[in-house]
């Protein structure tokens, strides 16, 4: 390593200040290099201070935010202390910046050729007819089709994708030596991050430029970056090359994360290993290692003593894993050469890697048993502004047996919502049937509704937004059982109480509002109110989308638990297809308010026969090497 | 933009529909005889079937309320019985003077609403921004007749310099129209420059807040350029509706301060034509008002679609 | 069952205040819930503080504030000024206390009333345009045109003027709650259609109301006294706010003191309720 680093950060503190006057240490201790034409993943959960870190090297800290400590050397130059100009002059220019949310991050009154203008004016001040040619050079290079007309377009007018194009065309502009990527794909569908990814990795390959990647989805990890850094509770825990991280991660955490990541080669009905507790409380001063709360291994030091950053291995210029584990990985890796380094005290005492967790298990459970739902050409068409109607459903059937959980996944917009608020009787159908039991309940009377809901009942997408604010925990359990009068008044909170235990809660939470619970915790709640009045069918609309990849996991276990104890029908809707194929024993795709193919979990993912789904099999980023039972999976 | 104007124009003659009929029934429901109402206590016989003529009021409400709106349309508004003269002349007058009004407190507002926000939002001076909110909260807070007392007592009475109240046209005497304009439009403008104000104010401080802004500054670009090209075009269309309504209430504000300042326009007419019992004018008078209301609105609509792009192409 | 029992994560917080109190208890709402108190205070305790009936009058017009047995002074016709104003607050606070509450109600129920049907929404956004389409004040002087000058249209004028404000902000909230998922949830809960608007839509959606009861009474405090200036106010010689200052006017600049004493209360009362109406929203806001 001779040529000295381009981006170094040493030690970097960052803090914000909470409402009620606290510190909240969000970014702790924080080092790490970036050499030029590197790419480098920086992957974390909610609250690991991976965004953070980002918007910390640019000085774009929002509201209280500030570096509290440590340097950021951007080619020898210190951008912690440099003054306003100096850092305009970085950001564009040598730094470009790419954000999660491409609807919102391109301004709504401005052009995107204004877009692009305003940013090469910034850098270089040519004469206008020059900067035209280059934005319109620049949205051909990001794959903007017929850019010279689309200049002249608002950005309302562009694809969420295009968006994104446009913005990283934007980050380009300047020509900078690095490109800092903050979730660029999360609020993209799979196919579209797909592209995305790879017009980044083409990029950084022609260009030359640098990359840090920010993200919370390992299969993205895997598919763009050469080397990786873990972050947990605002420290980085592990730090190296991809492909040595991802198969031998030496840090209990990354080996955690990693466990519970569902495959899409993993066969349906599998259990994953999710991580016991709750992310650490950033507003307490750290003691110890961050991760020791929720460790396995940990020892009484690990709660006292901070463990440094230390070389565990070097894997020198031979990556060394390769297809001996049979990585499934695209392109970035194979370049990666260096050291791995874990802040682990017992990583540290150790030269062997942590030994493979333990593979995914099978759930024993039994075969469904007759149908309770099904549903006959199911359509739904919302009136939208101005005449124009959009069609949600568009003849969907399907059937549900006792004990079985149909996965249903597809993009945003292709109607899986709509189909789970209409099959919930949230909304009414336009069209088509709905048989429960056999019987015709498409158009219940009052009545007739009331006992479809005690057999039917909904797990909302939203842990926050679907629980209200107003009420306790034990208020809104008790409510569907005040609903339907299952249980008398004077044994509703003892049937509250029993539902919060069975969905793994403590019952004290009975007395507390929504808002001092993670968001695990609330899913919980959700479900727990969804089990009160004893349905037999579960609809769960997108159930662990909106939470974290380790909290996921013991969701997801809890539902096919629920499923296996109370012999529910499940229906279970999401558009990842790895964890829909792990939870469901049947698939069905949708696509544009049509199921475009169903059929046995395994079989439709292995052997899929619509051209859709093969797209969407083939999109989604193949996570990690996994280790599975010989046998149990065709490779 | 044309399909816009479209879907806006039905509701805005609705209100205007309404809005005449009930101006019309104002004369209808008063108790007693209106033509003797009209006429007054000392009329003779020979004036109330004059007015009773003249108004149709032996006819149907029907065609009472068709010949009104006839006349209207025509120009043809007939003499004032209590306060003399043409009742189109008469409003005519004081039209000029209203206008002139509303003019005055528009351009105060604007003037004033937009350094309230711009400074309030983007000031480094922590002082700076302290005064501003102080003032907007006051100006806001305080009805317009305290406002209105304490101006006359600050610059009439204890200073001299501007006059208490009366009107001196501005066409005919530009120096001698300003001194007597600036107390009342000020007076008027003060709570809507307020509003404004403070509105532009979150505007600006949401929109500089917004992703896009964070993009903008992540390129490089000045702060002062994020202001102007970026954070103030997504502000101003909802500041720009505002405006609009402000207008209309300017309008409904002019009565009050007309009232205080003895400024001799619309509302003073009003006023007059009502404690006088001149119901033909009163109602003329309404219809006028609403009428220009309704179309303040529908211009604000059309020019907040014109400056926001979404809604420009739909 | 192998799933493990989460504890709830964090220890018990200290139970938080409710946001209006802790709203009430910042410095502006404390400077603002002590100026209305003390003007409101002022006025219930008129007959109390003062020895003078508000329409006595004597043979001393226009005595300077000190004069023995008026320490405010009087107005142009010997009435004692400081019975004049206290009576005024009595007069303005009968008159608010009235009138907001009632537009706030009406404006409420009218919302109700749209929440129930897309029909009934359209004739109730109608009304609400076609009453904000009359500037307030003409439509003041239309309304005392056909009942004559009194307390009642001053009521109904207000009232009036409220309801739209009420009714959409209420309507709005609606909206807004109802779109929310836990609404959805509640529905599929199998919780009825009464139970989720009052058990989970209008708690929700009350805060901005409790906001806009303290604006408004500021409204108040303004559509009477502009009413008094129009002409068309309180009936005279009674004493309100408003009349008491408009009846000041000619007097401006041989008697300032005869404003004074209004001037002063109603800057207090509105200053007052728009701080209590600002701390409150920030509290929500939060």
């Amino acid at each position: 390593m001779t040529t000295p680093p381009l981006l170094e950060v040493q030690g970097l503190d960052v803090e914000f200040t909470t409402p009620d006057g606290g510190a909240l240490h969000a970014v702790r201790d924080v080092s790490f290099t970036l050499r030029r034409g590197e790419t480098l993943a920086v992957v974390g959960e909610s609250g690991s201070g991976k965004s953070t870190t980002a918007l910390a090297l640019l000085r774009m800290l929002p509201g209280t935010g500030r570096i509290t400590g440590g340097s950021v050397h951007l080619d020898g130059q210190d951008l912690t202390t440099a003054d306003e100009p100096a850092l305009r002059a970085v950001r564009g220019a040598r730094v470009g910046m790419v954000f999660q949310d491409p609807m919102t991050a391109l301004n709504p009154v401005l052009t995107v050729g204004r877009h692009l203008d305003e940013v090469l004016r910034a850098h270089g001040g040519r004469d206008r007819r020059a900067r035209r040619a280059r934005a319109v050079e620049l949205l051909g290079l990001v794959g903007i089709p017929d850019p010279e007309r689309r200049l002249d377009d608002h950005p309302h007018q562009f694809s969420g994708g295009q968006r994104q194009r446009v913005l990283i065309a934007m980050a380009l502009a300047g020509e900078p030596d690095i490109l800092l990527a903050d979730e660029p794909t999360t609020a993209l569908d799979a196919t579209v991050q797909d592209q995305i990814l790879t017009l980044l990795g083409d990029l950084t390959r022609t260009t030359g430029t640098a990359l840090v990647l920010i993200t919370h989805n390992m299969g993205v990890v895997a598919r763009a970056c050469d080397r990786v850094l873990v972050m947990y509770g605002g420290t980085v825990v592990e730090d190296g090359p991809t492909a040595e991280v991802l198969s031998r991660p030496r840090h209990p955490y990354t080996a955690g994360l990693l466990a519970a990541v569902p495959r899409l080669s993993a066969p349906s009905g599998t259990r994953l290993t999710g991580i016991p507790g709750t992310p650490p409380d950033l507003s307490l001063p750290l003691a110890g290692c961050a991760f020791a709360a929720r460790c396995s291994l940990a020892e009484d030091r690990c709660h006292t003593t901070t463990p440094p950053l230390t070389a565990v291995a070097d894997t020198g210029s031979d990556t060394g894993t390769g297809g001996a584990i049979g990585i499934g990985i695209g392109t970035g890796i194979g370049t990666g050469t260096g050291t791995v380094r874990a802040a682990c005290l017992l990583a540290a005492e150790r030269t062997e890697p942590l030994p493979p967790p333990p593979p995914p298990a099978p759930i024993d459970r039994p075969a469904p048993g007759d149908v309770v739902l099904s549903a006959e050409g199911l359509r739904k068409t919302y009136k939208g502004r101005r005449r124009r109607s959009f069609t949600a459903l568009d003849g969907v059937s399907l059937t549900l047996a006792a004990g079985e959980t149909l996965g249903i996944v597809g993009e945003s917009g292709s109607g899986k919502s709509t189909l789970a608020r209409v099959l919930a009787h949230a909304h009414p159908a336009d069209g088509g049937r709905i048989l429960l039991d056999g019987r015709d309940v498409t158009r219940p009377d009052r009545a007739a509704l009331h006992s479809v809901r005690r057999r039917v009942q909904m797990v909302l997408q939203d842990p926050y937004a679907s629980l209200n604010p107003r009420m306790t925990v034990g208020e809104i359990v008790a409510e569907p059982l005040r609903a339907f009068g299952t249980v008398a008044p004077g044994e509703r909170a003892e049937r509250v109480a029993e539902l919060l235990r069975l969905v793994g809660l403590d019952p004290a939470a009975a007395d507390r509002h929504p808002r001092s619970f993670s968001g695990g915790q609330r899913q919980r709640v959700g479900i727990a109110r969804a089990l009160a009045p004893d349905p037999a069918v579960l609809i769960c609309d997108e159930p662990v989308s909106a939470l974290d990849v380790s909290v996921q996991a013991q969701i997801v276990g809890l539902l096919t638990d629920l499923q296996r104890d109370l012999g529910l029908a499940l229906v279970f809707i999401a558009h990842d297809l790895a964890v829909v194929r792990q939870v469901s024993h049947r698939i069905a795709v949708m696509h544009e308010g049509r199921i475009v193919e169903t059929g046995a979990a395994d079989e439709l993912c292995e052997r899929p026969r619509d051209p859709y789904t093969r797209a969407l099999l083939a999109a989604a980023p193949e996570p990690v090497p996994v280790r599975v039972p010989a046998g149990a999976v065709s490779a | 933009m044309r399909g816009h104007l479209l879907r806006r124009l039905p509701s805005a003659l609705l209100v205007l529909l309404v809005a005449s009929f009930a101006a019309f029934a104002l004369l209808r429901l008063v108790p007693g005889d209106p033509a003797a109402v009209l006429a007054g206590p000392d009329a003779s016989p020979e004036t109330e079937a004059a007015i009773r003529d003249r108004l149709g009021l032996d006819a149907s409400l029907l065609s009472q309320y068709v010949q009104w709106l006839g006349d209207l349309v025509t120009g043809d508004l007939g003499p004032s019985y209590a306060i003399g003269g043409q009742t189109a002349d008469l409003i005519g007058e004081a039209i000029g003077a209203t206008v002139e009004l509303t003019l005055g407190a528009l351009l105060f507002v604007v003037v004033l609403g937009a350094a309230f926000g711009i400074v309030g939002a983007t000031s480094g001076n922590r002082w700076l921004r302290g005064t501003v909110r102080i003032l907007t909260t006051g100006a806001l807070a305080v009805p317009p007749f305290v406002t209105g007392v304490l101006l006359v007592l600050l610059f009439s009475v204890l200073l001299g310099v501007l006059p208490p109240g009366g009107r001196v046209p501005l066409l005919a005497a530009p120096d001698l129209g300003v001194q007597y304009l600036l107390l009342p439009a000020l007076c008027l403008a003060l709570p809507s420059a307020a509003v404004l104000g403070r509105y532009l104010k979150d505007g600006i401080e949401r929109a500089l807040g917004e992703d896009y802004v964070r993009t903008a500054t992540a390129a490089g670009i000045a702060p002062r350029r994020l202001l102007w090209r970026h954070a103030l075009p997504n502000a101003l269309p909802p500041v720009v509706t505002l405006l609009g309504m402000q207008t209309g209430n300017l309008l409904g504000g002019a009565v009050l301060v007309e009232a205080i300042f003895a400024w001799p326009g619309l509302g003073q007419l009003a006023e007059q034509a009502l404690v006088r019992r001149d119901y033909p004018v009163v109602q003329d008078l309404l219809l006028l008002l609403v009428t220009v209301f309704v179309l303040v609105q529908l211009l604000t609509d059309l020019v907040h679609a014109w400056l926001d792009p979404r809604i420009r192409w739909e | 069952m192998t799933t493990t029992l989460t504890k709830a994560a964090q220890p018990l917080a200290r139970r938080p205040l409710h946001p209006y109190r802790a709203a009430l208890a910042t410095a502006r709402g404390r400077t603002g819930l002590a100026l209305v108190g003390l003007v409101v205070l002022a006025g219930l305790l008129a007959p109390l503080l003062s020895g003078h009936g508000p329409t006595d009058q004597s043979a001393l017009a226009l005595a300077g504030p000190g004069t023995p047995g008026h320490p405010l002074g009087t107005d142009d016709l010997g009435r004692d000024l400081l019975t004049r104003l206290l009576y005024g607050i009595r007069a303005d606070l009968g008159i608010i206390a009235v009138a907001v509450p009632l537009g706030a109600v009406l404006g409420c129920l009218f919302a109700l009333a749209a929440a129930a049907h897309p029909i009934a929404d359209t004739v109730v956004q109608r009304t609400f345009d076609l009453i904000l389409a009359f500037p307030g004040l003409i439509l003041a002087l239309a309304i005392t045109a056909v009942l004559g000058p009194g307390r009642l249209p001053v009521i109904i004028v207000i009232a009036l003027a409220e309801i739209p404000v009420f009714g959409r902000l209420l309507r709005t909230g609606i909206l807004v709650q109802s779109g929310r998922e836990y609404v959805t949830a509640a529905r599929v809960g199998g919780t009825s259609g009464g139970r989720i608007l009052t058990r989970h839509i209008l708690p929700n959606a009350a805060d901005p109301l409790v906001v806009q009861f303290a604006v408004s009474l500021t409204v108040a405090v303004f559509i009477e006294g502009a009413m008094s200036f129009l002409g068309v106010g309180v009936r005279p010689p009674e004493p309100t706010l408003g009349a008491v200052l408009s009846q000041s006017m000619p007097y401006l600049a041989q008697a300032p003191h005869f404003a004074a004493g209004p001037l002063v209360t109603v800057t207090a009362l509105v200053l007052g309720l728009s701080l209590t109406a600002e701390a409150l929203n920030r509290e929500i806001r939060r």
